[in-house]
């Protein structure tokens, strides 16, 4: 008779069987191989830097991941996000006595508008979300560019800023912090809450979800919303960093697309596959991109390896968590494809 | 008794007018579409710009061929690869590649200018061989496996255009008399190239409804595993469409490169979603099954005589941006419209 394992050893190997440990690891790895060959690269300076990344990218996750676990995408959270910091900044211009946080409500507002804009072209009218959200993203990246011909327009506002360019130890940004909260609260939710295992229902069967009671709609225009938000946040963290706002602001802040960023490490922690990811799984992949990005360029390699290695990190990663996730069906006896096989894109499967 | 049943039959399946069938299809809405956008440019762009801004004449068809022809080569490879129930998002990719090949192999290399064109083809088909290889051995999903390759074909094109001092050179210019021709040469005012990739549209459509490979690819979209019950080895099409689909965005590659006389592994990355946008604007589902080339090249009709219109009329061009964007979102919802009329007529 097999001994009955102890509770802390299944806590345990519940830990490191987890995508986020795997990640982390090879993270430790990365860092522990520049700390050798490069150790004057892990200064601050460039810790900053990864972190001021890092901070976007995980804050942008909280929207995507959501919509993708529940079968759906966002490709305008960037667009919007710069909409609505543009917004902020023409706001701090017009009005420059009211104190900013006076003006937040505005901006949110605004963006619980694109999002709902986008909920009703993909969930009231079920038009692709891929294609839908991209035709939005365009129009509010052109209607942004139309605004301020295609020129940054300057945040002034001394107490916004700073809270982008306070640090603590001289390393990690303060909004970093907010962006832990954030993605801790939004996995506790998935992971716990009723809704967020209702989203997963409705993500992986639709029609399931409908027959058990459930509205998925209600439950996507939800996070069609929240996803908008959630962007709109990361776009004014990003102005507070750059003390700037408008077109082009995501490429100053070093993310040329955060919603396809998120993507990535949505797909690298697993958060596409519904069943078996997290968020903090998917905070895990940005991180680990981010790191092997970083790796290459202190080693020295020359720009197209970062390209070559990035796309090769993705197949390999996710080829491993197909293979590995087919060898545990079959272990446990479950006959059928792997989830997420069926997937043509985010948010369609193939008929 | 028999008859009986006989009659429903008839009844249901009676015979419907040729010209009524070809009002029900997902085109003929996008057809009125694009005979009203024309229309309305015609009186629009001299009213707006004055009378040296005629929209209506054959010199604007033919720019606006000519400027079909990249577009026309992504989407048609594309098309293809949707109806099967795939994607194929590393286009961009390989369309880049090629330039690059093209660019660096006359100039950098001196080699001569059919060799290159071959090689860039091999090249593409190769990349299409890899893409159905993640997707059919290794068993990736085709968005993610075509979405790395994409990432990867990037470091490609970089290490070609590195230049013998070891930088990378973002637009490299050449001079070769015979690709210039080639990618310019018109009968009168017709574009050639446009021409060939208007043929090559009509020969893969005549493909896609006449032969029993066609039918093979909407059965494969529709109902993989019924396919492959019904005996289809539908691994070796999905190889087939992919190293197609690559091919084709060398050939758009190719004829930008041509035609701008330079060639960067970032070229045509503002096409990224061209092809796939006008296939599903022209009734091409995600997901497979169904849809038509006639819808796929209607749509990208509309796509480019729109921004044609607009710049004639000389309009913003950041609204011009924003109104195209729209104008994607209106003939989507459009389409949903249309499809619930259509059931409603039905009594579905």
């Amino acid at each position: 008779m097999p001994m009955q394992q102890s509770r802390f050893r299944r806590r345990l190997s519940v830990v490191l069987n987890s995508k986020s440990f795997q990640l982390a690891t090879i993270t430790a790895l990365l860092l522990i191989v520049v700390g050798i060959f490069s150790p004057g690269s892990l200064n601050q300076f460039n810790f900053r830097l990864q972190f001021n990344f890092l901070m976007l990218t995980g804050v942008v996750v909280c929207g995507i991941a959501p919509l993708l676990m529940g079968g759906g995408f966002d490709f305008a959270a960037g667009a919007f996000g710069s909409a609505s910091a543009l917004l902020f900044g023409q706001l701090l211009v017009m009005f420059p006595y009211v104190p900013w946080p006076a003006l937040l409500p505005i901006v949110f507002i605004f963006a619980v508008a694109l999002g709902l804009l986008n909920a009703l072209f993909c969930v009231k009218f079920n038009l692709v979300a891929f294609i839908a959200t991209m035709g939005m993203s365009a129009v509010v990246n052109a209607a942004v560019n139309w605004n301020r011909n295609a020129m940054l327009l300057p945040v002034t506002n001394s107490s916004f800023y700073s809270l982008g360019n306070t640090f603590f130890f001289n390393v990690i940004p303060l909004n970093f912090f907010v962006m832990v909260v954030m993605v801790a609260l939004y996995s506790l939710m998935l992971s716990k809450s009723k809704f967020g295992r209702n989203l997963m229902a409705c993500g992986s069967n639709a029609q399931a979800a409908r027959l058990a009671g459930l509205n998925p709609n209600r439950m996507k225009t939800i996070m069609y919303i929240n996803s908008s938000v959630v962007g709109a946040i990361a776009g004014l963290m990003a102005a507070a960093r750059i003390r700037n706002v408008g077109p082009g602001m995501w490429a100053m802040a070093g993310d040329g697309d955060p919603a396809m960023s998120a993507l990535v490490a949505g797909m690298l922690g697993g958060a596409m596959f519904g069943n078996q990811g997290f968020l903090h799984g998917a905070l895990f992949g940005a991180i680990m991109v981010r790191t092997v990005a970083f790796t290459l360029i202190q080693l020295g390699a020359d720009v197209w390896v970062t390209s070559l290695l990035n796309g090769a990190v993705m197949l390999v990663s996710i080829s491993l968590d197909m293979a590995i996730m087919r060898i545990r069906m079959r272990r446990a006896g479950v006959k059928g494809n792997a989830p997420g096989t069926n997937m043509v894109m985010p948010g369609v499967s193939r008929n | 008794m028999s008859d009986k049943i006989l009659d429903g039959a008839e009844q249901q399946f009676k015979r419907v007018h040729p010209l009524k069938k070809a009002m029900r299809t997902k085109a003929f809405p996008l057809l009125i579409l694009l005979a009203a956008m024309v229309a309305f440019f015609s009186i629009f762009a001299p009213l707006y710009n004055g009378p040296h801004a005629q929209f209506f004449n054959m010199t604007v068809f033919w720019r606006i061929l000519q400027d079909l022809t990249v577009p026309g080569f992504l989407t048609l490879g594309v098309a293809l690869v949707l109806i099967s129930g795939g994607i194929d998002i590393s286009q961009v990719g390989v369309a880049a590649m090629s330039s690059v090949v093209l660019a660096a192999g006359t100039s950098m290399w001196g080699w001569p200018w059919w060799f290159c064109i071959i090689l860039a083809i091999v090249m593409a088909a190769a990349v299409g061989l890899i893409n159905g290889l993640l997707i059919n051995k290794v068993g990736l999903m085709p968005f993610i496996a075509t979405m790395g390759m994409n990432l990867m074909l990037g470091s490609v094109g970089m290490i070609l255009s590195t230049n013998e001092r070891g930088n990378i050179v973002a637009q490299i210019q050449y001079h070769s008399p015979e690709l210039l021709a080639i990618g310019t040469h018109r009968f009168g005012e017709v574009p050639t190239l446009g021409i060939f990739m208007a043929l090559m549209f009509v020969i893969y459509g005549i493909v896609l409804t006449k032969s029993k490979f066609g039918r093979t690819l909407y059965l494969m979209g529709g109902n993989r595993a019924a396919a492959n019950l019904a005996g289809i080895n539908a691994r070796k099409v999905s190889y087939i469409l992919f190293i197609n689909c690559s091919v084709f965005a060398s050939f758009a590659g190719m004829t930008f490169s041509m035609r701008t006389r330079a060639g960067g592994h970032g070229f045509l990355a503002a096409e990224q979603f061209t092809g796939i946008t006008a296939a599903i604007m022209g009734g091409i589902s995600f997901g497979g099954g169904a849809g038509g080339l006639g819808g796929a090249f209607i749509g990208l009709m509309i796509l480019r005589t729109f921004g044609m219109g607009m710049l004639i009329s000389g309009l913003n061009p950041f609204l011009a941006h924003v109104m195209r964007g729209a104008l994607l979102l209106a003939a989507l919802t459009f389409d949903y419209f249309n499809l619930r009329m259509q059931a409603k007529r039905v009594g579905a």
